[in-house]
């Protein structure tokens, strides 16, 4: 470990970094930050890491599979101790300083705890919702329950929600509408059965009579169109269940397991506790149907002989068949409610005063009123609440009370009818009860039936489509009326009649005043209603209603305001009059101060308590007469309450549990209007109808007026939701979950983290396809984006790698690609060029012909920008060996062929002609943007951006921000590929660490372990633990099979099977049967060992033993994945599987890691901006540094640099020379050689040797190779004959150095070429690629477009006469470097482009020299005259490479330049650890880019550094020197030069700390002296061996 | 017919600019316009003493004339007070939407047309296109409610040309590139529309006096897309594009080309319809006859 600063008055920083993005970028800087001792918080807008790079296919130049290079960063990132990985977070502020932030951060729910999920898939299986997969580039679907891609990090899913939908929203129980709406499309009605239920205990009876609210918010409706038709889906969902009895069965065992609050753990204070329920209408018993599920033992007391409440006596049974109430009703008695009937409860008190801990009041409003008007009393005036009881009773034949049954009569016959047979009937009320009682007068055989209310028409509270079903049965309304008496023959009044029965109803109806008489009919005392609500042998004491027109205008104070119409009396003559005017409850159960006046009870609103403690009411008793769905919103809350109540009696009620406070209800999903007209385009437009018997059938029975939707019907219908909430917390990922680890209650969090410093690794977007619109993209379907296109070529994409046409799937023969489609483009403020299309385009060119050789592609472009490292020949590849053509024209627009769908391109040929060519598929190369979000982020952390929206670093500053102590990395800087992005992202964790190197390690953890057991003295005790990974393996293989097998294999001594054996809870067991049983060896028969392997080792470990004595059996990928359709095969398989994993274990030895001690000093070689840059941040980080350089003064290539009129390089290269000469840490060794080198990483020895002879040794750890690069000297076009032909260097020189042309020291002898250059009217040709991109250097020297057109703008400020020609052949002018191409057009600088094959030819002239050239792309020929002409060389590497190289052993590409270890990934190391590089060394670079590349390949170095011992790798090569011949073989293959012959010994050896376990030389050795130790001979063939058994081939299934 | 509040909605006003073209190669245009538009509810008054629009040649030839032409008949508009201006051909659209532009964003070049045609411009009137009209102030639905006959057998292509939606800054009322309006108002005529990359292709309406080669290649290149798109139709919103399609296509059988204001009068079933036709060079009726609409 590195010293820390002794003695440092300041507080110490906070060792703990943030990254903020975690892409390639943010997961290289994390990683370099925690394996450097700091704690890092690796933050990520989205559900995983990845990144950009997750999604491509190859990368470039190597062509390796993204994913599979990057999926160890992934797995290491996310096993990484001290990395802690907040997903869908995103920065709200920072405070504080730099050293010591608080970065406030918003966590949006994930909705899954990603802790508890284990990433099976189970859930997604489950889920309803199809959505567009922007992974894949929207070419797929995927679930509203995801992961991001199989190999996601934190592999958990996630939900996506848009809010809660409006149809749950609007809804009083919060019914998951859209759930079962989105089950019923998929044909899953069982399962939209179980959604329906888990909020609605009767849906058989709002799947018809409710008022449906969540229809009137249906997004559709809101949107112009018609409501999806919610409540009759419900009706089939309940229709379907009630006739697939055995497929419901499940369901309803589910349900009844589990509580309404599922996930939370019971609590005990209900588990027995008695409540009564004093009703059993809807809102009693959905309470007691809650509260039995909770564990509470429930009676529900009914005064009536049927339960069901109003559903049952009150709503008609051609509205709502009894059947059906019956049948929901039964299921909710199922639950185990004990139901006592024919109970009138006199008070409710009594009931506490019994053995009840808690009474629900739900008694409905089942009593009736009347207008006090003359006439009220007579005969043949009838309540509608008793009316419709009286029927309903009657037709179960329960008139006499007799206890209830199903099976009643469901039509009465006029025989038993209630008197109003033959009999003209007016009802007065305008709502849904006075239709009911209307329509069933109607059914009852009266002669003719009128309704009479206050209300207009439209204002009826019925409504309007069952106005018009009466209507349409003949019933006549009489709207806008008061009502002045109810007229009868003289000789009847006061005349009662006699009651046919004397029962309850008619008697009371007969006694009935103004009010009755406050109790509802009690059937069990009375005998009830028997035959006839009133008696018909009464006589015709009524004969009608004096009624008269009025204008109403509603209630006011609880009374009807309305002016009478004049003249607009009318008597209407009838025979029975029934009231239809209100309802209220009886509430003489209830003490006094529980009582609100006379109508309702006095309740909380919240929590429905009344004044005395234990006794809830709700229901109508409460609200009024409402709707069904209210009766139970209400028994929910108060099932909510009482359960409350019971856990804590006596105390305040709380609501509970929380999740269902109003507060905390998740918003309203609200869809886009433009999203919602593009939805409502795609999907069915018709909303079904259901169909209607015809009225004059109907209306002559009970039957059924609605038909129910068919099956298609009802599947098309639910295809037209528009699925605005996303998720439709339908539930279905929650039951299918076995390790329940769904949290749809989740809601967003702040976290604060406090933190040193903060890196920003945003990443980057695609600009949108349709920024051309001509290209027609969104348009032609055969119109792509690259990465469309790339999603396309990817093995597992959208099509499984293969490239087709989205219109047709057809193979493309003919692919277009346009290059800068938002890149280098004006019109479209996308000025920049974004730096990788060129290259990736190259790569998806090759990659298609790849996938199909008959591919054709061509690449339209302006110049290839083929500037990086290896691209160059990449490109000449792809244009020379693999077929793609490129074109250099840009296209002017794309048209579509009719019928084909193939694609017209028109382009400009080199001749200047307009052509047209027809392709099967054209992909556009899109430019790059920041990524979503970044604007905001700027915004809140004060960051400075450009005009593009990237982050901006200060010159030669790379990843510094204007904010101190918050850095950038990757394409928020600039657009940049993954090379420049791993650089960039070390750079920044170098100043990060830098900025917090005294707190390094103090929030640092280590691991901590018991210590190992000792196992070599016992027999092989071998642990099986096999995984079902919830249905994934258990649903094909039988897993208990397996494990009976697996426990008769020789050396098993404990064996079991788990749901999932990665859970947490799956470890301790594990654990704890490694103690009890004496385990030694364990086997988990799981997944893949990619991801696992570790966790698993790390558990055994944990419980004591080496984790090398462990052995994972891939039973998943290798099994029950591929041999889904046979189980018997894939159980037989999975048994070898295992019993080749027990064979090896059983032989497994433990393994341990060599361990070097560290030396924390490293080596610099090469002084020049990446040497000091290096050195510099090393010291920062409080790492002594050996600066080593050849020659005697520092600086190397900088001391040249000059651009333009800028002196800021000089003015750089002053002060880093001057902070490396005045910082304690850093020796500097000038004039010296790196001589010779022994030792390996962790403990080098160099010898370096100065000019005069003297040698020194130095010791370090690690070493930085920075020897930098120079100009190759050009061999043509006159460069050393004739003294007007120079280097753009030299250019630069006289540019600065004699403030202005003059000529250089030396002169160049042509007085009249420096007179006109010194003058006025100039003329310069500049030729580039005078070395580069050729035979010689066969590479682009990246630099040198820039530094021309810096140096001919220079010449234009100075001059605007001058002429000043650039001679190119691509413009490579990348990313912001464009604007300067821009501003040198504009600054009119000439380009003229020539080709390789036609060089330009310099020759001397009368006055100075003469340029010939043939510009392209027409050909046409131009002279140029000139003052000077300006080369630009090649750059190479500095000689002495190849001696360092070999000294270092490290490799150098075919170029000379030294060869990282991954042109990807690993840019800054090499293949064997310790050694890194930084600079020209590497590539021909920038300044800039130089230093962010030392500081990299310093960040590389310090991680290692930092470490005070290095161990190596357990599975290593080994030798058997018994065997050895000491041939040598083994020394030559090993790439890691890990093997020597030791020459003491005489036998070859491994360097244990270099080898990287790679095989080569066990692989290589002639005699079998060398052996891989975890894959011992005797393992292997002990897996063969088991593998070959023939015992686990032929066992019959289900045998042990 | 229309429901009563649609009608109620759609009571809206404009000072009608017909331009030379309406008034003579564009008849039938201006004529289908003001009827299609009334069966619609919208009145149009032409405004009085309008001059060219000066769109043939003052651009070409003077900056001030290229304004101050427009700016006349905007002056006249914004003194009769019937609402935004309409101008249904689209060369005449294209420089009052121009000169409106310049007058609205360009302080120093209003003042001096204000002072060259003598008036002072308030902002009040907007110029408008009969497209636009009936897409964004109309809108679809009451277009949709007002259909008598579908145009069902019709099969076209929406033509815009060139200048009807550039320069976008200006115009934006559709997309410059992939336009979709007049596609949306026809399908909800009933007609069949046919897919087709060419709606804003130059068709060459300026030189067809000057380069009549120069014309008629261009005009019988999209009049072979159109048919390779399967159209036997071309409808349009532009009296030069019109003539000009009609006027120099070279193959057999020629392709009428319509008004989409005509389509309009036809769908509604408005009696004048017939009375249209006469005034194409090429006799649509054979193509109505064949879809079963005439």
């Amino acid at each position: 470990m590195a010293k820390s600063e002794e003695g440092t008055p300041e507080k110490r920083p906070v060792g703990a970094v943030a990254v903020i993005g975690a892409g390639i970028g943010g997961m290289q800087a994390a990683l370099d930050l925690a394996d450097g001792g700091f704690k890092v918080y690796l933050a990520d807008a989205g559900p995983a890491i990845g990144g950009t790079m997750a999604q491509l296919d190859k990368t470039f130049p190597t062509n390796d599979c993204a994913m599979c290079i990057m999926s160890p960063k992934l797995v290491e990132t996310g096993r990484h101790l001290n990395i802690e990985i907040l997903t869908m977070a995103e920065v709200v502020s920072l405070g504080g300083e730099p050293g010591d932030f608080t970065l406030r951060l918003r966590k949006k729910p994930r909705f899954v705890d990603t802790k508890t999920c284990t990433g099976c898939g189970d859930c997604a299986a489950a889920c309803p919702i199809q959505r567009p997969d922007p992974f894949n580039a929207n070419l797929s679907m995927r679930k509203a329950i995801y992961r991001r891609y199989p190999q996601a990090i934190p592999n958990a899913f996630a939900i996506e929600k848009r809010g809660e939908a409006p149809c749950r929203h609007a809804c009083p129980i919060e019914q998951r509408a859209m759930g079962y709406v989105a089950l019923v499309r998929e044909g899953r009605f069982a399962d939209a059965y179980r959604t329906i239920r888990q909020d609605n205990p009767f849906p058989s009876v709002c799947g018809r009579v409710c008022n449906h609210r969540c229809e009137d918010d249906c997004s559709r409706a809101t949107a112009g169109d018609t409501a999806v038709s919610i409540m009759r889906l419900k009706r089939f969902v309940s229709d379907w269940a009630r006739s697939h009895p055995d497929e419901i069965q499940p369901m309803a065992l589910a349900l009844a397991a589990q509580g309404p609050n599922a996930g939370r753990s019971p609590l005990e204070a209900l588990q027995g506790a008695r409540v009564a329920v004093v009703g059993s209408g809807p809102a009693g018993l959905t309470c007691a149907a809650d509260l039995a599920r909770l564990g509470c033992r429930v009676t529900v007391f009914e005064a009536l002989p049927v339960p069901g409440g109003m559903m049952r006596v009150g709503i008609p049974a051609y509205r709502l068949p009894v059947v059906e109430v019956q049948s929901d009703v039964s299921d909710v008695l199922s639950l185990g409610i004990e139901l006592v009937l024919n109970h009138r409860v006199e008070d409710a008190s009594e009931l506490l005063a019994q053995d009840f801990q808690a009474v629900f009041v739900a008694v409905g409003a089942p009593i009736g009123q009347k207008l006090r008007i003359s006439g009220h009393e007579l005969p043949g005036v009838l309540l509608a609440t008793e009316f419709l009881r009286a029927v309903s009773l009657q037709s179960a034949g329960l008139a006499d009370g007799a206890s209830a049954g199903p099976g009643g009569q469901r039509t009465p016959t006029s025989e038993d009818g209630t008197g109003v047979m033959g009999k003209r009937v007016l009802v007065i009320g305008g709502g849904n009860v006075a239709i009911d009682a209307a329509m069933t007068a109607l059914r009852l055989g009266a002669l003719w039936v009128g309704m009479a209310c206050l209300e207009s028409r439209e204002k009826m509270p019925a409504h309007d489509w069952e106005v018009r079903d009466a209507e349409a049965e003949g019933i006549q309304v009489y709207p806008a009326r008061t009502f002045k008496e109810i007229t009868g023959s003289d000789d009847a009044i006061g005349d009662p009649g006699t009651p046919a029965a004397g029962g309850t109803v008619s008697g009371d109806t007969n006694s009935a005043n103004e009010e009755p008489d406050g109790r509802a009919p009690a059937p069990a005392t009375g005998g009830t209603a028997r035959g006839r609500c009133w008696s018909a042998d009464a006589g015709n004491h009524v004969t009608g209603v004096r009624t008269a027109r009025i204008i109403f205008r509603g209630f006011v104070g609880g009374r009807p305001d309305f002016d009478e119409v004049p003249g607009g009396e009318e008597l209407i003559p009838c025979d029975v009059v029934i009231f239809a005017i209100g309802q209220r409850p009886d509430l003489a159960l209830l003490p006094g101060e529980a009582q609100a006046g006379r109508r309702t009870i006095a309740v909380e609103g919240e929590t429905l308590a009344t004044q005395v403690p234990g006794i809830f009411a709700g229901g109508d008793a409460v609200t009024g007469t409402a709707f069904v769905v209210d009766a139970i919103a209400s028994g929910h809350r108060a099932a909510r309450s009482i359960s409350a109540y019971l856990c804590q009696p006596g105390g305040p009620v709380a609501v509970w549990p929380p999740a269902l406070d109003a507060g905390e209800r998740p918003a309203q999903a609200v869809l886009d209007p433009q999203e919602a007209r593009a939805l409502l385009a795609a999907k069915p437009d018709r909303r079904a109808e259901p169909r209607k018997r015809p009225a004059n059938e109907r209306k002559r029975d009970f039957g059924e007026i609605e038909a129910a939707l068919t099956e298609q019907e009802a599947v098309a219908e639910a295809q037209r939701c528009l699925e605005c909430g996303i998720c439709s917390e339908c539930l279905q990922c929650e039951f299918a979950c076995r390790a329940g680890a769904v949290r749809h209650d989740d809601r967003e969090e702040t976290v604060d983290l406090n933190v040193g410093a903060v890196i920003l690794a945003p990443g980057l977007k695609t600009v949108a396809g349709n920024v051309r619109p001509e290209y027609g993209y969104a348009v032609f379907p055969n119109v792509i984006t690259s990465l469309e296109f790339e999603r396309m070529l990817s093995a597992s994409g959208p099509y499984g790698g293969v490239v087709q046409r989205p219109s047709d799937g057809r193979h493309p023969r003919k692919i277009a690609f346009i290059q800068c489609v938002g890149s280098r483009d004006l019109t479209c403020g996308q000025d920049y060029c974004s730096s990788v299309c060129c290259m990736y385009t190259a790569k998806e060119a090759i990659m298609a012909r790849e996938h199909d050789a008959n591919v054709e592609p061509a690449i339209f472009y302006m110049d290839v920008r083929a500037f990086g490292k290896g691209f160059e020949r990449y490109y000449k590849r792809a244009e020379h060996e693999q077929g793609v053509r490129y074109v250099r024209s840009m296209v002017s627009c794309v048209k579509e062929v009719p019928g084909s769908q193939d694609l017209r391109l028109l382009y400009a040929t080199p001749d200047g002609k307009s052509t047209e060519e027809t392709f099967d598929l054209v992909v556009l190369a899109m430019g790059l943007r920041p990524a979503d979000g970044t604007l905001e982020m700027a915004e809140r952390l004060g960051l400075r951006l450009n005009r593009f929206g990237f982050a901006e670093s200060p010159p030669y500053g790379p990843a510094e921000t204007n904010v101190p102590g918050v850095f950038v990395a990757g394409a928020f800087a600039a657009p940049k590929d993954i090379p420049e992005t791993v650089i960039e992202a070390s750079c920044a964790a170098a100043k990060a660490a830098a900025l917090l190197a005294p707190a390094r390690g103090t929030l640092a953890r280590q691991p901590v372990y018991p210590e190992e057991r000792n196992v070599s003295h016992e027999d092989a005790r071998v642990g099986v633990f096999v995984c079902h990974c919830g249905i994934n393996i258990g649903g094909v293989v039988r897993v208990p099979e397996v494990v009976d097998y697996v426990k008769s294999l020789p050396g098993v001594v404990y064996a079991e099977h788990n749901l999932y054996t990665c859970s947490q809870d799956t470890q301790e067991r594990i654990k704890q049967h490694i103690l009890e049983h004496g385990i030694n060896r364990v086997v988990v028969a799981s997944c893949t060992p990619r991801t696992h392997e570790p966790l698993f080792q790390d558990t055994i470990r944990q419980a004591g033993l080496n984790p090398h004595l462990f052995e994972l059996a891939n039973i998943r990928e290798q099994d029950s994945w591929v041999h889904r359709a046979d189980r018997d095969a894939a159980t037989s398989k999975a048994k070898g599987l295992v019993a080749m994993a027990v064979a090896k274990a059983a032989r497994l030895r433990p393994l341990y890691r060599r361990r070097v001690d560290m030396d924390h000093r490293a080596l610099v070689v090469g002084g020049g901006p990446a040497g000091l840059t290096a050195a510099l941040s090393l010291a920062d980080q409080s790492f002594d540094v050996h600066l080593v350089e050849r020659e005697e003064v520092l600086g190397g290539n900088l001391r040249h640099v000059r651009p333009g009129a800028d002196a800021s390089p000089q003015q750089v290269l002053a002060d880093l020379i001057d902070r490396v000469g005045r910082n304690p840490r850093i020796s500097v060794h000038l004039g010296a050689r790196v001589s010779g080198v022994t030792g390996y990483v962790g403990q080098y020895r160099t010898t370096i040797r100065y000019g005069d002879g003297q040698a020194e040794e130095l010791s370090h750890g690690a070493a930085i190779i920075a020897t930098g690069g120079r100009a190759s000297e050009p061999h043509e076009y006159l460069y050393g004959q004739h003294p007007c032909v120079i280097t753009q260097r030299e250019l630069e020189s006289r540019l600065t150095d004699a403030g202005g042309t003059s000529p250089v020291a030396s002169g160049s002898g042509d007085a009249e070429s420096e007179d006109a250059a010194a003058g006025q009217g100039g003329a310069w040709v500049m030729i580039q690629c005078a070395g580069s991109r050729e035979d010689a250097h066969p590479y682009c020297s990246r630099i040198c477009c820039t530094q021309a057109i810096q140096n001919a703008l220079a010449i234009k400020r100075r001059d605007r006469q001058a002429q000043v020609t650039i001679l190119y052949r691509d413009i490579r002018t990348y990313g912001f470097r464009e604007l300067l191409y821009q501003e040198a057009r504009a600054a009119g600088v000439r380009f003229l482009q020539y080709n390789e094959d036609a060089k330009p030819a310099v020759a001397p002239a009368e006055h100075g020299l003469r340029v010939e050239v043939v510009a392209q792309p027409d050909g046409e020929r131009f002279t140029l005259p000139a003052d000077f002409v300006v080369l630009a060389p090649a750059i190479e590497p500095n000689d002495g490479a190849v001696e360092l190289a070999q000294m270092f052993k490290v490799p150098l590409s075919e170029d000379g330049f030294f060869l990282e270890a991954h042109a990807k990934l690993r840019p800054l190391d090499f293949a064997a650890d310790g050694v890194y590089l930084a600079g020209l060394a590497h590539s021909p670079r920038f300044v800039d880019e130089t230093m962010a590349q030392a500081h990299g390949a310093a960040m590389r170095a310090a991680a290692l550094l930092s470490r005070d011992q290095l161990q190596s790798a357990a599975i290593i090569a080994s030798v058997n020197p018994r065997l050895c011949a000491a041939c040598g073989i083994c020394v030559d293959v090993c790439p890691y030069s890990a093997r020597r012959i030791n020459p003491d010994e005489g036998h070859a050896e491994v360097l244990e700390v270099l080898c990287q376990g790679c095989g080569a030389c066990v692989a290589a050795c002639p005699n079998g002296a060398s052996y891989q130790r975890g894959f011992e001979f005797r393992q292997v063939f002990g897996m063969v061996d088991a593998a070959l058994e023939e015992a686990w081939h032929d066992l019959p299934a289900g045998s042990s | 017919m229309m429901p009563e509040g649609e009608l109620g909605r759609a009571q809206m006003q404009f000072s009608y600019y017909p331009g030379c073209s309406l008034h003579a190669t564009g008849q039938e245009y201006d004529a289908s316009t003001r009827e299609a538009l009334a069966a619609l509810g919208v009145t149009l008054v032409e405004i009085e003493g309008w001059v060219c629009c000066g769109a043939s040649s003052a651009h070409s030839a003077s900056s001030e004339l290229a304004l101050n032409l427009p700016a006349v008949n905007l002056a006249l508009a914004q003194a009769a007070g019937y609402g935004d201006l309409l101008a249904p051909c689209a060369a005449c659209y294209n420089r009052s939407k121009v000169a409106d532009h310049v007058l609205r964003h360009e302080p120093a070049r209003r003042q001096a047309v204000e002072e060259a045609v003598g008036f002072s411009f308030t902002g009040a009137v907007g110029v408008r296109n009969p497209l636009e009209v009936v897409h964004e102030l109309i809108g679809l639905e009451a277009v949709h409610a007002r259909v008598a006959q579908r145009l069902e057998g019709l099969k076209v292509v929406s033509y815009y040309g060139c200048l009807l939606v550039r320069p976008p800054r200006l115009i934006g009322f559709d997309d410059p590139e992939q336009p979709k309006i007049m596609n949306e108002i026809l399908r909800g005529l009933g007609a069949n529309v046919r897919g087709w990359s060419y709606a804003t292709d130059c068709c060459g309406g300026s030189l067809s006096v000057p380069r009549r080669d120069v014309a008629a290649r261009l005009v019988t290149g999209l009049v072979r897309h159109a048919r390779e798109a399967g159209a036997t139709a071309i409808v349009t919103a532009c009296p030069l594009c019109q003539m000009n399609l009609e006027m120099r296509q070279a193959d057999s059988p020629p392709m009428p080309v319509f008004y989409f204001t005509e389509l309009m009068g036809l769908a509604f079933g408005l009696p004048q319809a017939a009375s249209w036709w006469d005034k194409h060079l090429i006799d649509p009726t054979g193509v109505l006859d064949a879809a079963g609409l005439c």
